[in-house]
């Protein structure tokens, strides 16, 4: 009993780790931001080089065009120098309404892009670079000086 | 290292016969508890990822909001704290009032104020918007706009369509206030007639196109010098410049009958200046500045009344 044991342990320990890599694999890997947590992970990063501010929830949805009701949680920072940078980081009641803020921060990027064209050229690159993402019920835009550097922030989160 | 393991242990496995009944019982014990362990321990820290629909409770929105690291205690200015003196100034008297002189002091206004209230202005003012706590106005306000753009750059942006600033006023609702903030981006202009010309033109198509409007004409607030220099701002962007075209505002208050704010002696320092605790880049201001401004805006109003008596005294 004591030798089949012995011989079991290690077979059931590899088959656990087969089927939990399985199991991994077979899930959609919906990444979810936490709004405060993933803005701060980006604040702290080298990836911004203005100063940004936080503003409002109702502010940041009239901003953006995105109904107020549907945004349960967000974090969102603007530049203070009226430049290109952003962290806008919003949670929603659900993936539908998260697909339709993803919609409403691309125009974000081409609204910016087309604002600060004349009027702060150096910024669009900036916006040229811009993270937008959609995720299971979360929505994410970034706009940082350092878009690489900013993207290891997100890679390195969940 | 587990996997320099496993190819042993399966040779291994292969040689006893009577290992293999066992084993495959094992395995299916596995199975089942892989089905059923992960789904309970997955299930705490990406919840979301499982329940979508999920509404996470309002105690963490909370505290992102209010946690701007900005020192500004309220996101909504509280006027109650600035009027001091003059009681004749209070925003019910109707005879105090000239566009001779910048609007006095006056009761503060609730935020309800401003819910048929128009903000016209560049990119300051697109500060106002986000960073002071303003609830319930509409703004034509755009990175960059200068007053020759009334006319011409289509900025705002209504029903479906995009329109100049002088369109939307046109076309669009009609307000009871309308407050102009400009100034800024036309320091480069040569002088300051061409200034003067276009904004005096632009008020009366304000006038002409929300005739029950109260215009509060807003000067221009001084720049911080050593931070434009630190910031590369160009150097026409400069303290005297203010001056050339803050000697406009009085003079287009009177002539054009609209109410002149003085917001430039609100949100500058004793020496005349942006103070540099009040902007990070010289020119557009800190959080608590914009809150600083609406507060000022709030308690300095005019009544319908006094404006129009002071319309019909300067006829």
């Amino acid at each position: 009993m004591k030798n089949l044991l012995t011989r079991l342990v290690p077979g059931v320990l590899a088959l656990c780790l087969c089927l939990s890599a399985c199991g991994g694999g077979g899930e959609t890997a919906a990444k979810n931001y936490d709004p405060a947590a993933t803005a701060q992970a980006l604040l702290d990063s080298r990836a911004f080089t203005d100063t940004l501010d936080t503003l409002d929830k109702d502010t940041a949805a009239a901003m953006y065009g995105i109904d107020a009701s549907t945004i349960t949680d967000s974090a969102v920072y603007t530049s203070l120098s009226m430049g290109a940078e952003e962290i806008a980081v919003l949670t929603l009641t659900d993936e539908a309404a998260a697909k339709t803020a993803k919609e409403a921060l691309d125009k974000r990027v081409s609204d910016q892009i087309e604002a600060l064209k004349s009027y702060m050229p150096a910024e669009v690159d900036k916006l040229n670079h811009a993270i937008v993402e959609q995720s299971g019920n979360t929505a994410l835009l970034v706009v940082a000086a350092d878009a690489a550097a900013a993207q290891k922030v997100l890679d390195g989160l969940n | 290292m587990s996997q320099s393991y496993h190819p042993k242990r399966v040779k291994k496995r292969g040689k006893g016969p009577g290992v293999t009944l066992p084993l495959l019982v094992a395995a299916a014990v596995v199975c089942v508890c892989l089905l059923l362990i992960p789904s309970a321990g997955k299930s705490a820290p990406p919840a979301a990822d499982v329940t979508p629909n999920t509404v996470p409770t309002a105690s963490p929105s909370a505290p992102v909001v209010e946690s701007a690291p900005q020192s500004t205690p309220t996101s909504t200015p509280e006027p109650e704290a600035t009027p001091t003196t003059t009681p004749e100034a209070g925003n019910t008297q109707t005879t105090a009032f000239s566009f001779t002189q910048p609007v006095p002091q006056s009761d503060p206004v609730d935020m309800d104020y401003f819910s048929d209230a128009l903000f016209i202005g560049d990119s300051r003012t697109d500060g106002l918007q986000i960073y002071s706590g303003i609830k319930g106005a509409t703004f034509y306000c755009y990175k960059g706009l200068n007053i020759f753009d009334m006319s011409k750059r289509q900025v705002v942006e209504m029903n479906g369509g995009k329109y100049t600033v002088v369109e939307a006023l046109q076309r669009g609702p009609q307000y009871k206030k309308i407050y102009i903030s400009l100034g800024i981006n036309e320091l480069g202009y040569p002088g300051t007639d061409s200034f003067y010309k276009a904004f005096k033109s632009f008020l009366e198509e304000v006038k002409a196109a929300q005739p029950d409007a109260i215009i509060y004409l807003q000067n221009l607030v001084p720049v911080n010098p050593e931070i434009c220099a630190q910031k590369n701002q160009p150097s026409y962007v400069n303290n005297d410049r203010v001056a050339d075209f803050n000697s406009v505002f009085p003079k287009l208050a009177e002539e054009c009958q609209v109410a002149l704010v003085d917001v430039k002696s609100a949100l500058s320092d004793a020496n005349g200046i942006l103070p540099a605790e009040a902007t990070v880049d010289g020119v557009h201001y800190t959080k608590a500045w914009y809150q600083k401004w609406l507060e000022y805006l709030m308690c300095h109003t005019v009544t319908p009344e006094a404006y129009q008596a002071a319309q019909t005294a300067a006829q």
